[in-house]
């Protein structure tokens, strides 16, 4: 999967999960900028990304996944180490 | 500067006062405490009495001894808080009164004196005696500020200045008015192009190479920046070397040891070599630059800089101890995570996560450090020495 699709599919997926226009969202976003970007959305948000890229995320990096831009650079290393 | 009356005064020391006491004094005296007895006012009254004559109140000669310890012995500053008085004979409307007090005993510890007071009346007959106490109030020091016009600005020796966070305390400083000797090891062009950019905002600055941690290099460093600027305000240890992410076990004593010479020994050196200057002008101001690694859960695999840093505290602490009384202010400066060369090996990850986790939501940038370097040798510091003041947007809150 190239870079480009990898990151569209997650701007998606943080908007479906978000309700929030795809447009309306950043490298930035966080939820310090996203409202409905709560610990339970997160929930749904990690099962959503592990998904659709067939991943599983530790402890850990679920607490890291703080921005678009983590879960952009978190999933590529991911992936890159399968 | 005041001199302090207490150290001058010893046992047998004495004072007088004369007062004539007169009718208004007497009329003063009712009006005031309301004591309108008629055998101090009503001479018919006295007649009737064994005194036969109007009697002074005993209170209004005897607070001339008020008069006499307020302005004579001690004088100012002294706090009258115990007398013992005995009335011996009336004194009368006209009578000239001689107060006289005399140092019994002093007690240095306690600034305290203890007189004899003693009031006599015409004819030199003893009309009060008594023993006051009297404690000598220390003069309140005035907040010492060493303060450093333009004029006397002497220059701020600046290691590692020729990139990074050095370089953006060498051009803060300079633009606070400080000459700038800004030191490097290898970048002889940057280096150049700081003490250029320093210029150009009409400050002074001039570029030195030397080694931190070569004993020699730092006097000559040091040597240089009094034959160029007349002298030296402060220095500004931030040299460091390069952070290498190496796990414990893979670690050499040559890496551990790098990062010794060039943050102690370096930190050591220069200040060493500076502070005769410093103390010999009776200020100065040192800051060394540690960072917040020091003061929370240490990054992985970064062991000789977390101790370093460490270490760089400690060391700023200890001198800040023992400089304080002549006059030199010694601080840290902490940053978070700053966007230099210096944490280009580290993984975009490890940079977005802090990012994320610090609250004020982005990394530092050089010229926040410089701030805070500069604000410490600012006046507006005067009264900050030993302290570390992390500026890392408040990822570390201590």
């Amino acid at each position: 999967m190239g870079a480009l699709v990898m990151k569209q599919k997650i701007f998606q997926i943080m908007s479906r999960i978000m309700d929030v226009p795809v447009e309306q969202l950043t490298k930035e976003s966080s939820p310090d900028t996203v409202e409905k970007w709560d610990s339970i959305q997160h929930m749904s948000l990690v099962l959503a990304l592990e998904e659709e890229f067939n991943i599983i995320f530790s402890d850990s990096e679920i607490v890291e996944l703080l921005s678009i831009e983590l879960i952009i650079e978190i999933v590529s290393l991911k992936l890159a180490s399968q | 500067m005041e001199t302090d009356r207490f150290e001058q005064i010893t046992i047998g020391d004495e004072a007088e006062i004369f007062h004539v006491v007169t009718e208004k004094d007497v009329d003063s005296f009712v009006k005031l405490t309301g004591d309108d007895n008629p055998l101090h006012v009503d001479a018919t009254y006295a007649e009737t009495t064994s005194f036969k004559k109007p009697v002074v109140h005993g209170m209004l000669t005897a607070s001339f001894i008020s008069t006499i310890i307020g302005t004579k012995l001690p004088g100012k500053g002294s706090l009258w808080y115990e007398q013992s008085l005995r009335f011996l004979e009336p004194v009368r409307i006209g009578e000239k009164i001689r107060v006289w007090v005399k140092v019994k005993h002093k007690s240095p510890s306690q600034r305290i004196l203890v007189l004899d007071t003693i009031v006599s009346g015409d004819g030199d007959r003893r009309v009060i005696e008594g023993e006051a106490k009297v404690k000598v109030l220390l003069p309140e020091t005035k907040k010492k500020v060493n303060v450093m016009t333009d004029d006397k600005r002497g220059a701020v020796i600046v290691t590692g200045a020729s990139r990074g966070i050095g370089a953006a305390i060498a051009i803060e400083l300079g633009s606070a008015g400080y000459p700038v000797v800004v030191n490097y090891l290898n970048r002889d062009k940057n280096a150049e192009n700081i003490v250029q950019a320093i210029r150009n905002k009409k400050g002074k600055a001039t570029a030195c190479k030397a080694d931190v941690s070569d004993a020699e290099a730092v006097r000559m460093m040091v040597d240089m920046a009094l034959s160029e600027f007349g002298a030296v305000s402060g220095i500004v240890n931030n040299a460091s070397a390069s952070i290498e992410s190496v796990k414990f076990s893979d670690l050499s004593w040559d890496s551990f040891q790098k990062h010794i010479d060039v943050q102690i020994k370096g930190a050591f050196y220069l200040s060493q070599a500076v502070l005769p200057h410093l103390v010999q002008n009776q200020k100065g101001i040192i800051v060394n630059i540690a960072s917040v690694v020091a003061d929370n859960t240490p990054p992985t695999k970064w062991v000789p800089y977390n101790v370093v840093k460490a270490a760089l505290i400690t060391f700023s602490r200890s001198l800040a101890v023992e400089y304080g009384a002549k006059g030199i202010r010694v601080n840290c400066v902490s940053p978070g995570m700053t966007q230099t060369d210096l944490i280009a090996n580290i993984p975009d990850k490890a940079k977005m996560l802090t990012k994320m986790q610090t609250p004020l939501r982005r990394l530092a940038v050089p010229e926040d450090i410089a701030s805070a370097v500069a604000f410490l040798f600012s006046d507006k510091a005067a009264f900050i020495s030993g302290q570390n003041i992390r500026v890392c947007g408040g990822i570390v809150m201590m």
